[in-house]
């Protein structure tokens, strides 16, 4: 039998130290557990070492500063729902996150695990792709940031070095007070992952003149995925429905999805449509 | 019925599930025990060439690896003994176990199973059952007519499991053929697990006297006892099936399954062995429900009366029939096709296919909401077709008191009418619910209806009353409680039989060597003959307490005395009810729909079920039954479905197989029609499998109603429904 190691450095420099020296197949970073714990049971991830990070200090904080909001990587989903700090400043985040899977998951869960697993139908990165959302990345060689949308690099690939360990997600404040919305179609149980999920953060003027736009889909493409080309269609004139369907349409033609349980390519395809319609409008009619 | 209120005390099981003490088969621990693991085919169908062990019996702690040729039993079924204890020579479906391992731990006997390499030969394989019945399919058994109990013979499909008709009337092609309109459809519904909390386990001990003991989440302990004793070749006095709480059974825990294997093991190694499923197996290897293709044939006259049924059903028996335990080994649910109304002439098939996967059992009224899903929705069909009402074309055909049922049945009544009209009221008492969201137009509203009636059937089962010191009692029964509350029904009956108050009788589970004979919990029977048994040996104990001249004191101070004078007293009583009882139950389910037009998701906002009652034995328990086989419908309607590819499950855990949960459930309406007829000196109606069977069609027909669209398979998705609103778009 293999024997399994559960280790909690209690430093940052511990954690890196610890994954610099190790083999990637030997040692896994542990956050919540959710997403691995299955892998693990199953046998599909068979590590000597988890490399638990609940004693490292600075990872479970939070905190809004002038440039924007800053996420440990260990915050757990359901405190994220929960947060005075993120319910004021991004709503959306604060809502989605006490969306995820069920009551059960969102305790456990953290947000550098939900980011670090990188299933592409997740409901963060879609709504964090949407508020311009960067993640950081350290290890004993040293910092980088690098824009959510080059972290995530296909089904369960991030940019992520073996070396390296997710720090932080941080918001800048430009997305702060935009209009946002993020909508999970799950058909069949509110539980599921979403079938498509897709979230808008849009900029409009006293004049209704839309000035920036940001619209992402999950569970439609090898990763959540930002269309620019919808976005293009809606800055730059007023919300009409017109530009709605454009918008959507982009996205009908950018994502790339697949046949599973929770539906076929095709009916994704559509269903992307339909909701980006549906969030844009829903956008537009907001005061 | 407020006398079976038992002055303020819950269930029998209440207290010991809070508190964790109820105690299931993965609890159980005996000195020196060993623990088992089973290394299982990656196959549909192969030949087994080789099996290498001697890694795995290499590891210390490792105390023996059995395979087929080290096994001397026979095969095992409930009825069909087709299925070995471990594969010999050949695998017929991917999961089939094809070594046993018995260790110190669970972690190293899984370790061990694992280590075991076994060279297989690929055989061509069936996974269809349509296919599986057709000249020249790969055969699953070479000859299966010739196993212990079979039903079919040499002549047959070399594949049949079982094929039963059941027919009466005029010929129905002829009437067919006279008929103004028939309506000729056909429906699928998949493969379902029962979605149980506590996974198969059982622990087995082979004593040194020879004798075997046995606990096992199983909830038919006389059935089991018979079953082991025709398969290890041992007398059924030297097996005994312990008492135990089992975790859900939904017509899953039916079977020995794993028992023999832990037999074989504790034999080989002489320790007890315990041997428990994680969920993955369970719901990939274990008996789910058959998936079913139904062809109706409906016809109807040019008053919208309805004159002729043909239904044929093939159904997917997988592997091995051993799991299906009723005499014809076919799914008798079929049999009820149409029975809620007046239809002159009717001719019912089911054929089961032999294929090579998982074999199927029975899930909560089995065959019953495959009929019914086919049935009602093709009713609803017609009637829509011609223009009329859909409930006001039902109730123009429902069966009524006087009418011979479908199948010429002298029912002591038929209640339809007056259930369905309650249904309608209760539907008619709540509004619409508001739009959802910002475009309350997305959503397309409809109400769809549903009938299904069900007989009664008897059983066997034996009670014991032990009068206590204290002047309490003792109940022994032979059955274990799977979560039915059976043994709270018992409680009640005797306390009330017996005029005693709350918390002086208490209800135990005998082992099968204190009591003669049960049938076992199934075919919603309990309620029925416990509550007969009870009342029975609550008579038998006032006559001798009369015989002993204690019949005057109060009913504690002549229990307390009796059980002075005869500490051995033990007042029996059983019953056995074999006739056909013609009490039967209606229930009429009634689903608003809510259907969004651009993405074809189905909302059910609410539910009305009524059912027709006679005396309600608990009010509590009865409550549980009637709401959780609502919910365990609209798991079938909505979610769950057991996929298999290439013959292979791969809904393998939760997540995939997605059951429902609080949040996914809508408003549920439960409406009692008090009045109806039952059997026993209680009138005893049945419960257990009923309110889920029309819910599945109840909420096609809301589908129907709400967009125009008819689904034909279960579950019914978002993306059908979308597809079958707008067929310009295609399949995908």
């Amino acid at each position: 039998m293999r024997p399994l190691e559960y280790v909690t450095p209690h430093s940052l420099a511990e954690a890196l130290e610890r994954l610099a020296g190790s083999d990637p197949s030997e040692t896994v970073v542990w956050g919540g557990g959710t997403a691995l714990g299955p892998l693990l049971r199953r046998g599909l991830v068979r590590p000597r070492v988890l490399l638990g990070l609940e004693r490292v200090a600075g990872l479970q904080d939070l905190s809004l500063a002038e440039d924007g909001l800053r996420v440990g990587a260990l915050v757990r989903l359901a405190d994220l729902s929960r947060s005075p700090v993120v319910r004021g400043s991004l709503p959306l985040l604060a809502e989605a996150a006490g969306r995820v899977g069920n009551v059960r998951v969102r305790n456990a869960a953290t947000l550098g695990g939900h980011l670090a697993h990188a299933d592409p139908a997740q409901d963060l990165p879609p709504v964090l792709l949407a508020l311009d959302a960067q993640v950081r990345l350290e290890s004993v060689r040293g910092t980088r940031t690098l824009p959510l949308e080059r972290f995530l690099v296909g089904p369960l690939q991030t940019a992520r070095a073996d070396d390296e360990l997710l720090t932080e997600v941080w918001v800048p404040a430009a997305a702060f007070g935009r209009r946002t919305a993020y909508v999970r179609f799950t058909p069949r149980s509110s539980q599921d992952y979403p079938t498509v999920g897709v979230a808008a953060s849009l900029r409009v003027d006293a004049d209704g003149v839309c000035r920036e736009a940001r619209v992402a889909v999950g569970g439609a493409a090898p990763t959540a995925l930002r269309v620019p080309a919808a976005e293009a269609a809606l800055v730059g004139g007023r919300l009409t429905r017109e530009r709605c369907r454009d918008a959507a349409a982009q996205v009908e033609s950018a994502v790339d999805p697949w046949d599973d349980t929770r539906g076929s390519a095709r009916y994704k395809r559509a269903m992307a449509r339909v909701w980006t319609e549906r969030v844009l409008e829903d956008l537009a009619s907001e005061a | 019925m407020a006398e079976f209120h038992a002055g303020g005390e819950g269930r029998t099981d209440a207290w010991v599930k809070l508190y964790g003490q109820a105690v299931y088969a993965g609890d159980v621990r005996v000195p020196g025990m060993l623990y088992g693991a089973l290394v299982r085919s990656p196959y549909p169908h192969a030949r087994i060439l080789r099996i290498r062990t001697e890694a795995a019996r290499s590891l210390p702690g490792v105390h023996a690896v059995l395979t087929g040729e080290d096994v001397r039993y026979g095969t095992y079924g409930r009825r069909v003994r087709d299925m070995p204890v471990l594969a010999r020579q050949v695998v017929r479906f991917a999961g089939e176990r094809v070594a046993a391992v018995a260790a110190e731990s669970p972690e190293l006997a899984r370790e061990a199973a694992a280590l075991v390499e076994v060279d297989y030969e690929p055989l061509p394989a069936v996974f269809d059952p349509e296919e599986a019945l057709r000249p020249g399919a790969p055969r699953v058994h070479e000859a299966p007519w010739t196993y212990p109990g079979a039903v079919t013979g040499p002549e047959d499909p070399p594949n049949l499991q079982s094929r039963r008709v059941w027919q009466h009337g005029e010929e129905v092609e002829a009437v067919l053929a006279r008929c103004r309109y028939v309506f000729d459809e056909t429906y699928f519904v998949p493969a379902a697990h029962q979605g149980y909390l506590e996974p198969h386990g059982c622990l087995a001990w082979w004593k040194p006297d020879g004798s075997v003991e046995v606990w096992a989440s199983n909830k038919s302990p006389h059935r089991l006892r018979a079953q082991l004793s025709a398969c290890l070749g041992l007398p059924p006095d030297r097996i005994r099936v312990m008492p135990l709480y089992v975790g859900g059974d939904f017509g899953g825990k039916g079977s020995p399954m794993d028992v023999p294997v832990c037999v074989a093991l504790s034999e080989a190694t002489g320790r007890p062995v315990k041997l428990v499923l994680d969920y993955e197996e369970d719901l990939s290897c274990t008996n789910p429900r058959h998936a079913s293709k139904v062809r109706v044939r409906l016809g109807v006259d040019g008053e919208g009366r309805l004159r002729a049924l043909d239904v044929r059903a093939v159904a997917n028996g997988g592997a091995y029939a051993a799991f299906k335990p009723a005499e014809h080994v076919n799914l008798n649910g079929f049999g009820e096709a149409g029975n809620t109304y007046r239809i002159p002439s009717v001719r019912i098939e089911s054929l089961i296919a032999y294929t090579n996967t998982v074999p199927r059992g029975h899930m909560r009224s089995p065959g019953s909401l495959e009929a019914n899903f086919a049935v009602e929705s093709t009713v609803d069909a017609a009637a829509r077709a011609l223009g009329i009402d859909p409930l006001e074309f039902r109730l123009r055909n429902v069966l009524r008191t006087g009418d011979l049922g479908t199948l010429g049945e002298p029912w002591v009544e038929a209640r339809g009418e007056e259930v369905a009209q309650a249904a309608a009221a209760a539907l008619r008492e709540s509004e619409p619910q508001a739009p959802v969201g910002r475009d309350g137009g997305r959503w397309a509203r409809g109400v769809g209806f549903a009938f299904y009636c069900r007989a009664a059937h008897g059983g066997t089962t034996e009670v014991a009353l032990l009068p206590q010191p204290d002047g309490s009692l003792v109940v022994r029964v032979p059955f274990p409680d799977q979560g039915g509350g059976q043994h709270t029904v018992v409680r009640n009956v005797v306390q009330r039989e017996l005029g005693l108050p709350a918390g002086f009788v208490r209800v135990e589970q005998a082992d099968t060597s204190q009591l003669a004979t049960d049938s076992g919990v199934g075919g919603s029977r309990v309620s029925l003959t416990a509550s007969a048994a009870a009342a029975s040996a609550c008579a038998e104990l006032r006559r001798r307490l009369e015989e002993e001249g204690l019949a005057q004191l109060p009913v504690q101070a002549a229990l307390a005395e009796l059980a002075r004078r005869w500490p051995q007293e033990v007042v029996r009583a059983s019953v056995s009810v074999d006739e056909e009882l013609w009490v039967n139950s209606v229930c009429v389910q009634a689903a608003r729909v809510a259907v969004d037009r651009d993405t074809g998701q189905v909302r059910v906002e609410e539910l009305v079920t009524a059912l027709d009652v006679a005396e309600v034995l608990n009010p509590a328990s009865h409550r549980a039954q009637v709401e959780g086989g609502v919910v365990m419908g609209l798991g079938s309607a909505l979610l769950e479905e057991l996929v298999l590819e290439d013959g292979r499950v791969v809904s393998t855990n939760l997540h995939d197989y997605r059951l429902p949960s609080v949040a996914d459930l809508p408003r549920l309406r439960v409406v009692l029609v008090p009045g109806g007829k039952g059997w026993g000196p209680h009138g005893v109606k049945p419960v257990g499998e009923l309110t889920n069977v029309a819910v599945a069609a109840a909420v096609a027909n809301g589908v129907a109603d709400a967009v125009g669209v008819r689904v034909r398979r279960l579950p019914i998705s978002a993306e059908e429904v979308y597809q079958l609103m707008h067929p310009r778009e295609g399949k995908a």
